[in-house]
């Protein structure tokens, strides 16, 4: 019998691995065992996870726990992160779901539970980072890719009227190319983790010049709150790994910033 | 906040360049030192600010000039600032003979911090004058009133247009109906003060 069968809720693993466990602290603890059930047990977990700065992570999952709390099949409390713990009626609902599963599949997938609930966050945090995040190649493969996309972006916006937001605009692009160059985090987590701060408002700024390219008078018509967020994240980063001092610290030495 | 004429307690009104080289001051340190990047007009303007407001009067502008200021102020950062001679000897003192743009990016944004700073201070006001097309019409006859006198030939061939433009003549007519000074260093109200007073516009240069 396969066990995907469409009868049974997306939700299904959250309450399998619940009904293993008992109580679970943490959204990183359920995202991680779920990632690892998927990609090394082979188990079908119907999410998609995308690399982030914390490793692999699935919006839906979030999504779905929120609405197992509401439905009474999961105790969901919020302390130092979340805390799930299942309900008799989450128990009694996952149990007559896994009748209709792949009895082999089911036990391969409780092994992978009882392997890693158990385990402390900081063991499974470990394991995550070590096998799970790109290798040194790959990463500065994408360093670079950004990089280029960096000085293409600087490039095109440089074309663009003199404006108070093209000005800053520029200026946030030379940022972060001259961060690029002075990155030397050695800490592969803390590389992912500078990595997807740039990736982010990279990815932003992309977007703001397919907006843009075909009229680029009006940038200075736009407010570019979300993307100032975003720039501030990537200077906090830059900041937390001793890449470069933020910008918007009036403190910062202009030393440290032509350097 | 934006006020009316009605409410104006106004003493004196700012062009968008004296607003400018207000915001334009720039404290940093450099290797430890610190460096004061200040337009070298911008001292004059607080002198003018302060001496407006002693009294508890306060200064202000026009909205349509305030919402120009940001962009305005990017192209003068650029175009002047950047180029003025004081400033560029400040930072080669320390060693500074490029200024790339994180930094160029770093100043427009406190610049826009600062201007956003000024607009919320109790002693200044935004006001909403709208001049009627009339009002403009008649400013710009007045302006054109003056064609051919050697001054006005040299000052059109120099500036390559021959009236201001329908903000600045906004402005102008807002400090006309409020009877006070226009704060300004514009050569085509600085050189003309006598005539803009007798169209009853008292012009203060910025010197």
């Amino acid at each position: 019998m396969s066990l995907w069968n469409r009868r049974v809720p997306r939700y299904w693993p959250i309450l399998f691995i619940l009904d293993c466990a008992g109580t679970l602290r943490n959204n990183f603890h359920l995202q991680k065992i779920l990632y690892l059930a998927q990609v090394e047990r082979h188990i079908p977990i119907p999410y998609a996870f995308v690399r982030e700065t914390y490793g692999p992570y699935s919006r839906a999952v979030k999504a779905d726990f929120i609405t197992l709390a509401n439905d009474g099949l999961i105790d969901l409390r919020y302390g130092v992160g979340w805390v799930f713990t299942i309900t008799d009626k989450g128990r009694k609902a996952i149990r007559e779901m896994c009748m209709t599963l792949d009895e082999k599949v089911l036990k391969e997938f409780r092994a992978c539970v009882d392997e890693w609930s158990r385990r402390s966050l900081h063991d499974l945090k470990r394991y995550i980072y070590e096998k799970h995040l790109p290798s040194k190649e790959a990463y500065l493969e994408e360093k670079a890719d950004l990089a280029i996309l960096a000085e293409t972006l600087m490039a095109s916006f440089e074309s663009y009227p003199i404006s108070s937001n093209r000005l800053v605009l520029v200026g946030d692009l030379d940022y972060v190319i001259a961060a690029f160059g002075k990155e030397k985090i050695g800490d592969p987590v803390h590389g992912n983790h500078f990595l997807r701060a740039a990736a982010r408002l990279l990815d932003h700024l992309d977007n703001l010049f397919a907006e843009t390219s075909t009229k680029p008078t009006i940038l200075r018509e736009l407010s570019l709150a979300q993307l100032r967020e975003d720039f501030d994240q990537f200077q906090e980063t830059c900041q937390l790994y001793h890449v470069l001092p933020p910008l918007y610290d009036e403190s910062t030495d202009l030393a440290d910033l032509i350097r | 906040m934006k006020y009316g004429l009605g409410h104006a307690k106004i003493a004196l009104l700012l062009d968008a360049n004296c607003l400018i080289y207000y915001c334009q001051r720039f404290d940093e340190t450099f290797q430890q030192t610190a460096v004061k990047l200040y337009h070298p007009l911008g001292e004059r303007v607080i002198k003018a600010i302060n001496s407006a407001i002693a009294d508890g009067r306060c200064v202000g502008s026009t909205a349509r000039v305030l919402a120009e200021i940001p962009d305005k102020g990017a192209e003068e950062l650029i175009d002047d600032f950047l180029c003025n001679a004081g400033i560029r000897d400040a930072l080669e003192r320390h060693g500074i003979s490029r200024v790339p743009p994180r930094v160029v990016g770093r100043w427009q944004d406190r610049f826009t911090q600062k201007f956003k700073k000024l607009r919320n201070r109790e002693w200044f006001r935004e006001i909403s004058f709208v001049p009627s097309q009339k009002e403009l019409e008649d400013a710009r006859t007045f302006y054109r009133s003056l064609a051919g006198r050697p001054v006005m030939v040299e000052h059109i061939a120099r500036k390559g247009k021959d009236c201001p433009s329908e903000e600045d003549l906004g402005l102008a007519l807002c400090a006309k109906e409020l009877q006070v000074p226009l704060l300004t260093n514009d050569g085509d109200f600085t050189r003309f003060v006598e005539d803009w007073g007798r169209f009853g516009v008292i012009i203060q240069p910025l010197t």
